[in-house]
This record gives structure tokens, sequence and C-alpha cells, in this order.
């Protein structure tokens, strides 16, 4: 059997802060993880020469100018195995190289569970709660999660016409990729198998503001905090 | 100066117990047992609606009466604790609230003290793995700090014997 190719994915696109907190993050994941391997989709204009010795694979190519880029890209890794991060998150742990044990084989993708005291928006409507937090997912390359990642960006740029019935959910949830994803999952007919991170979830993805309780005694390995919006242009 | 006077009638009428009897009282719950110290919601005959503070130490408020004609005063005790919990409530909420938002500002303050020792050229550019692996590990500004400090001294000290 052949050894399945395991990387990263980041993505930054629209404002070039995202670029560069997609480096921080880069690096910090290479001081814990040498040899990961990384796959950046960004700008071509932004790139800089050292940005190949910090990322194995750019691709510049097609990427749209589009604040949900991430969403374009997803379908199009490179690796049997991918580790999606947001591009405001920063590596803090050498688990960090066993983040794939986190996908278990009967699953196609997993996430960590969002905390409803430090979100914005998590309920949707009586019995419908977007559980799932789409800035941190690991999942595996075969036909239905492809397809489920092309209809999250095709889906999500249909969430925005003017026309697109909202049905009994708030107005506020149109803005979320989180909310195309609840509804590909639930209603979906892609049939991809979907799961949580085992807990301690919150220390794959340790969002600012989540309590520390969370951990459950073990450390963080991926911090995600919110870049300023004075620091993003 | 009498031309600025303006008559006023200023006489007290006292609460008949006709008035008293067409309006309604709401949530009534007590400010003060022991002195008969009744907060309630009156709603005059017009639909108009005021909370109003009753006290009858002595047993003869027309509005003490007619209340107690409404409600037992179990149904104002119930009323009391209701409140009393749902105030409760609120303050654990807030509070909550707030050390929500004071751990978001020192993770904030912790992450971004990271962020400016990696843009240090001599931290950001040292092969010292484990130095750095330290310093994102960090669960304190101070331990940044001295790791930091740390790193570049030994930094310092390379330099000096290369």
């Amino acid at each position: 059997m052949t050894q399945q190719t395991k990387g990263f994915v980041i993505v930054a696109s629209v404002k070039k802060g995202f670029y560069r907190y997609a480096k921080v993050l880069a690096e910090s994941v290479r001081d814990f993880y040498p040899e990961a391997n990384i796959t950046f989709f960004t700008h071509e204009e932004w790139v800089e020469p050292e940005d190949y010795t910090l990322f194995d694979n750019i691709v510049t190519e097609g990427i749209p100018r589009h604040i949900r880029a991430k969403l374009w890209a997803l379908n199009k890794t490179p690796y049997d195995i991918t580790c999606y991060l947001d591009a405001d998150m920063m590596c803090e742990h050498e688990d960090i190289q066993n983040v794939w044990d986190e996908l278990p084989d009967d699953m196609d993708i997993v996430f960590t569970k969002n905390r409803p005291y430090n979100a914005k928006l998590t309920k949707l409507a009586e019995g419908e709660e977007m559980t799932c937090h789409c800035g941190f997912f690991i999942y595996r390359k075969n036909e239905a999660t492809m397809d489920l990642m092309g209809a999250w960006y095709t889906e999500y740029l249909a969430q925005w016409e003017p026309d697109y019935d909202m049905l009994h959910y708030p107005k506020d949830a149109r803005k979320w990729d989180t909310f195309t994803m609840w509804r590909l999952l639930t209603y979906g007919d892609k049939g991809v198998k979907w799961g949580y991170i085992k807990e301690p979830d919150a220390r794959w993805n340790f969002v600012n503001g989540y309590h520390f309780e969370e951990l459950q005694g073990t450390d963080i390995v991926l911090y995600h905090h919110t870049i300023p919006q004075d620091k993003l242009d | 100066m009498t031309d600025l006077a303006v008559s006023l009638d200023t006489s007290v009428t006292q609460v008949s117990e006709e008035i008293t009897s067409k309006k309604k009282y709401l949530n009534p719950y007590w400010s003060n047992k022991d002195n008969r110290h009744l907060i309630v919601t009156i709603e005059q005959p017009n639909g108009q609606n005021s909370l109003a503070s009753i006290m009858d130490p002595d047993g003869t408020n027309p509005d003490m009466k007619a209340v107690l004609e409404q409600y037992t005063e179990e149904d104002i005790d119930a009323n009391t604790q209701e409140g009393l919990d749902r105030r409760n409530e609120n303050i654990k909420r807030q509070m909550e609230r707030r050390e929500s938002q004071q751990a978001r500002a020192k993770q904030e303050a912790l992450f971004n003290c990271k962020l400016e020792a990696f843009e240090v050229e001599g931290i950001k550019n040292s092969k010292n793995t484990e130095l750095k692996r330290m310093i994102r590990k960090s669960k304190s500004i101070m331990e940044v700090q001295a790791y930091a400090t740390i790193l570049l001294m030994k930094e310092l000290e390379n330099d000096a014997t290369d």
C-alpha cells in the first residue's frame, strides 16, 4: 500500500495582512514540525523569494480575489489527507506532528466544535445549531469530500445572491461559510462521513476567548487569534 | 410680583375604594417584607402602567389591601424569590462575560508579545529551535520575555565566538 501524503493548506487572499499572518503561522508550524508539507494559496504579486523555503508548494494560478478564497482552494489540495488552517493561527506545540491521528480511518472530515459562549452566531433555529468550527479541519481526499468542498464554494457564492432564500434562518448567517457547511452536512446528499475531533478538541483550535478548562490539562497546539482590522492591509 | 403668581390646586386626593378596585396590580414583590414594603406594577383603567412602591406598616394602605385581595402572601413571596433568582442569574452572566473579556484580553496580549518577539531579527533568524519553541509555548508574557532574552544572549555569545 502506498503511503498517503499529508500536508497543511493555508490560504491568503484579498488583504495582504492575511499573507503576512499566513507566513507567521507557517514559520510556527515549521519550528515544531520541520518536515511538514505546507501548500500556500495566495496572489502571485505578494509572493517573495524566501516564501519558497517556508512553503513547499505555492499556488497562485486562478486564485479568486475573494474573502472566502479558502473554499475555492480546498478541493485543489495536493495531499491525500489535508489539515486546513486559517491564516490567523499560530502553532504552539510539537503535537502538531500528530494532527493526522485525529482523523479516524472511518471518517472523511473532522472538525472541532464551536463554543457558543465564544461565537457570534451558532444557534440558527430551535434544534438547528452550527456546531462545526470551520477555521480548522482535517479531511481526506476522495470523491465525496472533494465534491463537498466544491459545493462549499459554489453554495457560499449562491448564499450571497439577492434572491437566495434564507428561509427562517437569521440574516446574519448569510456571511458565514460555517452556515454553508452546516447546510451541506445537514441537508446535503454528498455522503460525506463527518465528525468531531475527540476532546479536548479545543487544543487543536484554541480560539481567543476559549476557557482554559477546555484544554482538560493539555497544551494548546494551535492558537486561533483574530487579526485586527488595522493590520489587514 | 403678584402678576407672576400661578394659582395651583395642591390639595391631595384620597385614593377612593372605587378607583382602587378599577386598577390591576401586576407582579407584586417584597422590597422589605418586615416593613411591609411592596413594589408592584399598577395598570390603570386607561391601560397605562406605572411602577409603584407601597408601604403599609400599619395595615391601612388601600393599595396594599387591594393587592392582597388579588394575591396571597405566598404568591408575593414566590414573585420575590423569582425576581431574586433572575437578578442573581444576571449578575452571574455579567461576571462570566467580564471574565471572558478579561481572558480574551490576556490571551491577546500574550499572543501579541509572542508576535513581537518573533519580529526581533535575532530571534526570527535564530537556528536555536529549542528556545524558539519555548517562546512559542510560553504561558505568560514574563515567560516570553525571559526566553527571548536567553535566546538573544546565546545568539550574542555565538556571534562573539564566531
